[in-house]
Parts: structure tokens; C-alpha cells; sequence
């Protein structure tokens, strides 16, 4: 008996490690390595959200994209009020009236690690490279989905087997090889979300973001709302230039809106501290703060769910939250995300598939800001946002859109201009 | 009881005849349920395969590029059996390859190497790897041997230790311990030419000299443990403490020693990795290879050689996976699951053997895999 317990025992183990080899992330033994892996994308450059609630997502997935496509097809006094200045890509498509992907067109998307539904960017290049697909009549598509660093210049070179026009790369992890791959097949087409390269071979393209923006509107947003005059950010760590351009973007858009107004920041040694985060959230509630932005991956989500489920006004970044971090609407305090700052990769990779269908590709980076409609804000949802805010918020993307409205903060460092930063 | 007319009857049968045809029964089972579930999700199967066996031997360079993902494979997996036949379970050849492969790199960056040959550069870097992996797993080796801490919880446990110490040492830019800050991602820097092992095939990932490394020490181990005295005591230790002690055996070395043994396998392979596939360390390259090594490890019955071709199942069908999705659209998550299957059949072997009372004819490698450690 005892070696039967003893057999089954061993099953029960092995099953665990069949789980553990499974890319399921569910698993204690994948937390510690396969996600923290993935975080570490993020650690590195843009603080994302992990999209950890992305298993909840499916269920209110449906509403969250009639709400787009809301927000899309109405006109722009409308949009005001909804929130949003959200370029559908249906929209985008019409612009490219009458172009047709040449026969056997082929686009291939190869990601970083994760899932082509797992709510971070490989998510948003996918929608990109599904609506280019769709637009342009495109014939061939294909996706590789990584699981392992040691997979990336295979899965590339997997990747270019099927002849394809244009390659996406997504996250900052596969830049060399995406440039190795690109030099060494200058006839196809790259596109390397969130890949910075001083100098970019002739045919690929850097997607990067001026976060400085998005901070800026949140900013103007955080102090439209506030009615006590305090504003707080909680951001990731502080040698990461991305989480600087976002949280001093915000610290001059607050200001802009209200000089008056107190922005209480702080900085995280780490992106994957909820609970720091919400710690943080509740200390800036404790000093007066009535709008928490979070600007530090799953830090700063855990600061938005704070924040909101104290009943405070919380801003997201990098995705619309309300989709991942709030399920949808289905988790607690969802009416109070006022909004997420956010980048636009899908719009990102269709432009450059646009590009490559067009023969107009221009290597080098493709900076998506306000003024190409990369940089925004994601729409109210559930939040009670007042006209007034909503108008402001919207007034305030115009004018960094236009160039009316500038941040002051370095698009390089994210100090501000005339205090030592990299621009002065 | 009409045992030799069910199916499972007819497979330990055979299991006891010839060890080596279960396994492969489990994996044509383990393919038959895949193909299922590529069914299921509404694929043709016959396709699905197709792609992956094309993405696994399709061509010259995949069937290299096959071999090399399975290269660290054979080395995490090593770790693994010579533990199991000393009793133990050595679950942190994850951390031992970790600090294995950034002591190599950090050797291989020793500027005396710059310009020394390769006969001394190379063997340098490999036994800096394999010293790291060697402390790395000695460490819950003297922990168990003197004070009784299990080695399951003390090896994942350092795992997670390895894992954040690399990390920082790569990662961190204030100060720089041995981050390269010309590089776009983080990684330690370039090793020196003269200790980059010589590369065969230039697919993606590239064959390199590794692989003899690899399956040197594979049968090293083989020889040790079928012909050398340390080898009968560990595999004494591990069927019976007891016993081993009884008959003047000095248990506490051979758990040490094992221990450590197993984890300087790790090491070799990480300082294999490091020096002939990416000439510099990057902690998200090793991940998985330790925690998948305990599979193939099983799989192969803790023999050190039949875990080559273990290996090279498991790498080869990882290597031919992405084919698979790009051109019948079926996620890699399939082959993770086949893995999976097969490893359950290859374990549920064990339950039917004892269920059935069915003898064991097939050799003393079979207890190996469940001695000691529950």
C-alpha cells in the first residue's frame, strides 16, 4: 500500500511538472520564470501592464469593442463626450482608399513572449497586422508565438522561410535580431515594436512612443477632475526613461491644467509590486490625492486598484485598463478609471503594413505621438468624467497635436527642458 | 487476470522485454491525443504534423538547428539522473545552469583569455560553468546531508535566488556589475574569441562544439555509474540509505558529492550554451531548460544515454513547433502538451507495473526514477 501511495504520489509530482512545462501561467513555477521573464520586457523599457487579468477579458471583450467602434465612428464633438480621441482602424483603412496588397502579399508577426490575446502588445500588433490584412486584401499572414528567449532569432529565421514582404517584431528583447535578420534580407520589410537603434538598417522600422504625451494628457486629466488640488503618481523605476517621460509629462499636464495643483510622485524599484503599488495609492489618498495615475506595470496597476476601489479617480497607462486591469468593467471600482494613457501599436503596425503595401516604407523610427494619433486617451467607460474634464482632456490632445501645446519634457531622458536634461 | 490481453498488459510486457519500447508507445499515445486536440480545434492533424516534422528535420539546417535546441537539454537532464540515482531530486538544475552560465561568461570575459588559444580559453570557460553550477548544487547537497533539509524544497528555493541575483548582476545599470551598456537588451558582455567553442552548422539556433561536450559527459556519467565504485555507491545510496550506510558506505559524501556533481552538469551545459551559441549571457535563454531537463530526465529512466535521444525529442520537437503555427496555425502550447502526455504515459507505466505485479526483467535503471524521494 505504502509504495502504491508512494507511485501515486510520484504521478501527482510529475503532473506538476507536466504543468510546470506547459507555458500555463498559472503555475507557481512558471510566476518565477516565464512571466517574471516577460515583465522583464517591460522592466526594461515601457512599463506595460501584464495583462494579467487578460483571462477575464474575453467575457467583456464584445462591449469594450462596440465601445471603440462608438467612439470611432462618431464625430468629434461626440468623441469629446465619450472620451475619446480614438482612431478606429476602420477609419485608418478608409484614409488608404483603393490600395490593394499585391498577390501573394505575405505578413508575418512574430512576438515576444506571450500570446497573440494576452493583452500587452503582441496583442495590439496582432489587431494592427489583422486589420492591414483585412484592408489590403492581404493574402498571407502567419504568427509565431514565442516562449522562450533562446527561440527568438529562430523563430525570425523560422519566420523568413515563407517568403513574407513584411516582418513585425514585437518588444524591446528581439532588437538585435531583428536587425541581424533585417541586414541580412534587405529586401523584406521590418517593423520592431518598441525597438530603439541609434542608427536603423534600410528597411526596418523602430516603433517608440513619446510617453511625455500620453503623461501630459493624463495630467491635464488628473487635474480637471481633482477637486481637492492633489494629484498622485505612482511610477515604475526611475532609471527607466519611459517611466520618467510619462510621470513628469503628467506633473507638467496637471500643471498646465492648474498651477496650483500638488502632484505627489513617486518612483518603484520594481514593475511587478502590486501590493507597493497600492500602498503608494493609499499613502497619496492619506496626503489628499483624489486621481492616482499608475505608470509602473503591475505597480502601477495595483496603485489603480487601490485607488479605485477607495473610491478615488485612477488613470491607467500603456493599454486601456479598463479592458485588463478591470476586467472589463467586471472588476470593483471599474466607474472609477477615468481613463488610460495610451500607445497605439496596432495603429503603429498598421501604418508601416500600409507603408509596405504602398511602397512608401521609411526605415528608421516611427514615433508614434499626439500628433499621429498614437498618443491618447482611451475612452471614459464607466467613469463619471464631466463635461468640462472630458472637453479639457480632448482640448489638451489637440494642442499637443498640433504643436500648441508643448510638454517641456525631454522626448529623450524625460527631464524637463532647462533643468540638465538630454534636449538642452 | 488476462493482463497480457489489455493493452497495458501488452505494454509493460514489452517494457519488460524491451525498455525502450515503451517510451516510444507512450509517444505515439502522447501524438495520437495531440492529434485529437488539433483536430478538436478545428485543424487537420495530418497537416499540423506535417509542418512540425518539417520544422524538425524539414532540412539540413533544421535538423541542426533541431540538435543544437537539444544540446542544454542533455546537460539539465544529466543533473537530473545522477540525483535520481543517488535518491535525490534535484529540481534546481534551473539555477544551477543560471550560475553556471554567468560564471562562464564572466570567466570568458577575463582579459588573460583575450589572447590565449583555444585549447586553454575553451576548457577555462567550460570549468568556470561547471564550478558554478557545482557550488550552486552542493549547496542542498551538504544542507540534506547535514542538517536533513529536504533537497526539493532547498534546490526550487535557490532557484529563485539564482535567478534574481543573475538578473540583478545583468540587469543592473547603477552600478554596472556585468551588464554590456552598449547592448539594446540586457546581457553580460562578449566573451573572448578564443573561448568561443567551434561552430559545425550555422543554423538558427547554431550547432557547435557543445554537443560532443554534451554527449562526452553523457557517457562519462553512463561509465561512472555502470563501472566505478563512486557509481555503485550512489546507486547503493539510493535504493537503500540504510543498506548503504550498514555496508560502510559514507552516505553523507556520496549525497554531497552527487549533488554537486549533478549541478556541475548543469554548468557545463549553461558555459556550453554561453560559449558556443551566444558568446554572452542572457538569463532569459536558460529559462525552462533546467524544470524540462526533470522530464526528459524521466523519460530516459535516468539512463545517462538514452537521455541523448530523450533530449533530442524534447528539443527537436520545440525547434519544429514554430513551423507548426506558422503554417497550420496551431500553438506551440500542442507540442507543450504532447510533452507533457508523454511524460504521463512513460509514469503511468510505473503505476500499471505495480498494479499488475508485473515483474521487472528490464534492468536496475527503472527504480531510479521513484527511489528515495517521496
Amino acid at each position: 500500500m505504502r509504495s502504491l501511495l508512494r507511485l501515486l504520489a510520484a504521478v501527482l509530482a510529475l503532473s506538476l511538472v507536466a504543468a510546470a512545462c506547459g507555458s500555463d501561467s498559472d503555475t507557481d513555477v512558471d510566476t518565477s520564470t516565464e512571466d517574471d521573464t516577460t515583465e522583464e520586457t517591460e522592466a526594461e523599457d515601457a512599463p506595460e501592464d501584464e495583462g494579467d487579468t487578460s483571462e477575464e477579458e474575453g467575457a467583456e471583450d464584445d462591449d469594450a469593442m462596440e465601445d471603440d467602434e462608438d467612439t470611432g465612428d462618431d464625430d468629434g464633438d461626440a468623441m469629446a463626450a465619450s472620451g475619446a480621441g480614438l482612431l478606429s482602424l476602420e477609419d485608418e483603412c478608409a484614409s488608404f482608399d483603393g490600395i490593394e496588397a499585391p498577390e501573394g502579399f505575405t505578413v508575418n508577426l512574430v512576438t515576444d513572449i506571450g500570446k497573440v490575446d494576452d493583452g500587452t502588445f503582441n496583442e495590439f500588433a496582432f489587431e494592427g497586422m489583422q486589420a492591414a490584412v483585412e484592408c489590403f486584401g492581404i493574402e498571407n499572414q502567419s504568427v509565431i508565438e514565442t516562449v522562450s528567449e533562446a527561440d527568438y532569432a529562430a523563430n525570425i529565421a523560422t519566420t523568413l522561410e515563407s517568403d513574407p514582404n513584411v516582418v513585425i517584431t514585437v518588444g524591446f528583447l528581439l532588437t538585435t535580431d531583428t536587425e541581424t535578420a533585417a541586414t541580412e534580407n534587405p529586401d523584406i520589410n521590418f517593423v520592431g515594436v518598441d525597438q530603439f537603434l541609434v542608427e536603423y538598417p534600410d528597411n526596418m522600422v523602430g516603433v517608440l512612443f513619446n510617453e511625455q504625451e500620453g503623461g501630459f494628457m493624463a495630467g491635464a486629466l488628473a487635474a480637471s477632475l481633482s477637486e481637492t488640488g492633489v494629484v498622485g503618481v505612482v511610477g515604475g523605476r526611475e532609471d527607466v526613461p519611459p517611466v520618467v517621460k510619462f510621470v513628469n509629462g503628467y506633473s507638467a499636464g496637471a500643471k498646465f491644467v492648474n498651477p496650483d495643483v500638488n502632484v505627489l510622485e513617486i518612483y518603484n524599484e520594481s514593475f511587478t509590486d502590486p501590493a507597493k503599488g497600492a500602498s503608494d495609492a493609499a499613502q497619496f489618498i492619506g496626503e489628499g490625492a483624489d486621481v492616482v495615475f499608475g505608470a509602473g506595470g503591475q505597480t502601477g496597476s495595483g496603485a489603480l486598484t487601490a485607488a479605485a476601489e477607495a473610491g478615488v479617480f485612477a488613470i491607467g497607462v500603456d493599454q486601456d485598463e479598463y479592458n485588463t486591469t478591470f476586467g472589463g468593467g467586471s472588476a470593483p471600482g471599474s466607474e472609477f478609471l477615468a481613463s488610460s494613457a495610451i500607445k497605439r501599436v496596432d495603429l503603429a503596425v498598421f501604418r508601416n503594413i500600409a507603408a509596405a503595401v504602398d511602397d512608401s516604407f521609411t526605415p528608421g523610427p516611427f514615433v508614434l505621438t499626439a500628433e499621429n494619433d498614437g498618443i491618447t486617451y482611451a475612452p471614459f467607460h464607466d467613469a463619471a468624467v464631466s463635461d468640462e474634464a472630458a472637453a479639457k482632456v480632448e482640448e489638451v490632445r489637440v494642442g499637443l497635436a498640433d504643436g500648441s501645446i508643448d510638454t517641456g519634457v525631454c522626448a529623450i531622458d524625460g527631464l524637463f527642458v532647462g533643468e540638465g536634461s538630454a534636449c538642452d | 487476470m488476462g493482463e497480457s490481453d489489455s493493452l497495458q498488459g501488452k505494454i509493460v510486457k514489452a517494457w519488460s522485454v524491451q525498455p525502450v519500447l515503451v517510451p516510444l508507445y507512450a509517444i505515439l499515445l502522447s501524438f495520437i491525443v495531440g492529434g485529437v486536440l488539433i483536430a478538436i480545434i478545428g485543424v487537420n492533424p495530418f497537416e499540423a504534423y506535417w509542418a512540425l516534422v518539417r520544422g524538425m528535420v524539414g532540412s539540413p539546417d533544421r535538423v541542426a538547428a533541431s540538435i543544437a535546441r537539444s544540446v542544454p537539454f542533455v546537460g539539465s537532464a544529466l543533473a537530473l539522473a545522477l540525483a535520481f540515482r543517488a535518491g535525490l531530486f534535484n529540481i534546481g538544475a534551473e539555477g544551477q545552469l543560471l550560475v553556471g552560465g554567468i560564471l562562464a561568461a564572466w570567466v570568458g570575459t577575463f582579459s588573460f583569455l583575450a589572447d590565449a588559444p583555444g585549447l586553454v580559453a575553451i576548457p577555462t570557460v567550460l570549468i568556470a560553468g561547471a564550478f558554478g553550477g557545482l557550488v550552486w548544487g552542493g549547496v542542498p547537497g551538504v544542507l540534506r546531508a547535514r542538517t536533513g533539509a529536504h533537497e526539493v524544497i532547498s534546490t526550487i528555493m535557490l532557484n529563485s535566488v539564482a535567478l534574481f541575483i543573475v538578473r540583478w548582476i545583468v540587469n543592473s545599470r547603477d552600478p554596472v556589475i556585468l551588464r554590456d551598456t552598449a547592448a539594446s537588451v540586457p546581457r553580460t558582455e562578449q566573451i573572448a574569441d578564443g573561448a568561443v567553442l567551434p561552430q559545425l552548422v550555422d543554423s538558427e539556433p547554431n550547432l557547435h562544439f557543445g554537443l560532443f561536450v554534451m554527449i562526452a559527459v553523457a557517457v562519462v556519467l553512463a561509465f561512472v555509474i555502470a563501472r566505478t565504485t563512486f557509481g555503485f555507491e550512489v546507486i547503493t545510496v539510493g535504493t537503500n540509505p540504510n543498506a548503504a550506510r550498514y555496508a560502510g558506505i559514507n552516505v553523507n559524501r556520496i549525497i554531497v558529492s552527487s549533488m554537486a556533481l549533478s549541478g556541475a552538469f548543469a554548468g557545463v551545459a549553461a558555459a556550453s550554451e554561453v560559449s558556443g551559441t551566444n558568446q554572452f549571457f542572457q538569463p532569459g535563454t536558460f529559462a525552462f531548460i533546467g524544470f524540462d531537463g526533470i522530464a526528459i530526465a524521466l523519460l530516459a529512466r535516468a539512463n545517462p544515454v538514452a537521455i541523448l535521444p530523450a533530449a533530442l525529442l524534447w528539443g527537436s520537437l520545440l525547434a519544429g513547433a514554430p513551423l507548426m503555427q506558422q503554417e497550420a496555425d496551431v500553438s506551440i502550447d500542442v507540442v507543450r502538451i504532447i510533452q507533457a502526455m508523454v511524460l504521463l504515459f512513460v509514469a503511468a507505466d510505473a503505476i500499471v507495473r505495480y498494479l499488475f505485479r508485473v515483474r521487472d526483467q528490464g534492468g536496475r535503471h527503472i527504480d531510479a526514477t521513484n527511489a528515495g524521494w517521496v
